[in-house]
């Protein structure tokens, strides 16, 4: 099965959705994030990371974001992924504080001739050294050949989300 | 264990080293050409699974240009 679109426009709509006020600010992460930092590598939808407005009652969800979409044309879905603009986007909100950090301090980096909001490769890394699944551990790897991290900052993020023992040990144990 | 005769740990040492640098340039490259790369990885992954009896997933068909 085959999507047709064209990114570009895909962050266009996100863009759009910001100044809607369907969401209050969003952030590219997870694969999609890393491949602005390393070598491509296989994935197959881009995760988004939203802030939503306060909700009126005391359920915070996603359904805004669904019926926006769905309003505006993007009605196919891919299992939990709306397809927009061909591109499959799983919307996501920050599950930890470090999440939420990285998404407030996302780069504005450009893309074609639009701008879009991309986590730094610094908060990549710790998240992932958070979540720790293997693949994780590997895609680490790459950040630490080519990603030109910064370290202070790189080391400041793992202090304060008490991620320096897991750092070390992922030195010791996964780096030659 | 045995090791490789010196004249072969040369040229693997410089394959290694070329490699190296190609993920390099991969890694420099703009990110829009770095998406049309993933598209061809897709398709490259989807044609192992098929030849190996495993379910293909869906690619994204962007455009190229």
């Amino acid at each position: 099965m085959c999507f047709n679109g064209n990114m570009e426009q895909t962050i266009r709509v996100l863009n759009d959705m910001v100044a809607a006020g369907v969401i209050a600010q969003y952030a590219i992460g997870g694969a999609i994030a890393a491949l602005f930092y390393v070598e491509p590598f296989e994935t197959h939808d881009l995760d988004v990371f939203v802030v939503i407005p306060p909700p009126t009652g005391a359920i915070l969800s996603l359904a805004s974001i669904y019926d926006y979409l769905q309003q505006h044309g993007h009605t196919t879905h891919e299992h939990e992924c709306v397809v927009v603009s061909g591109v499959p986007v799983q919307f996501l909100v920050a599950g930890s504080p470090l999440v939420a950090e990285a998404i407030v301090e996302a780069h504005d980096r450009p893309y074609g001739a639009i701008s879009t909001r991309v986590m730094s490769p610094e908060h990549l890394v710790a998240i992932m050294l958070e979540t720790g699944r293997p693949k994780d551990k590997l895609r680490i790897g790459l950040f630490l050949q080519d990603a030109a991290l910064d370290q202070t900052t790189l080391l400041s993020i793992l202090k304060r989300y008490d991620l320096e023992t897991r750092w070390q040990h992922y030195l010791t144990t996964q780096q030659p | 264990m045995t090791t490789a005769p010196p004249i072969q740990a040369e040229l693997a040492r410089q394959l290694w080293q070329q490699k190296r640098q190609r993920r390099r340039q991969l890694a420099a490259l703009p990110i829009e050409e770095k998406i049309r790369l993933l598209i061809r990885l897709q398709r490259l992954a989807n044609e192992v699974r098929q030849q190996v009896g495993r379910p293909v997933r869906p690619e994204w068909n962007l455009p190229t240009t």
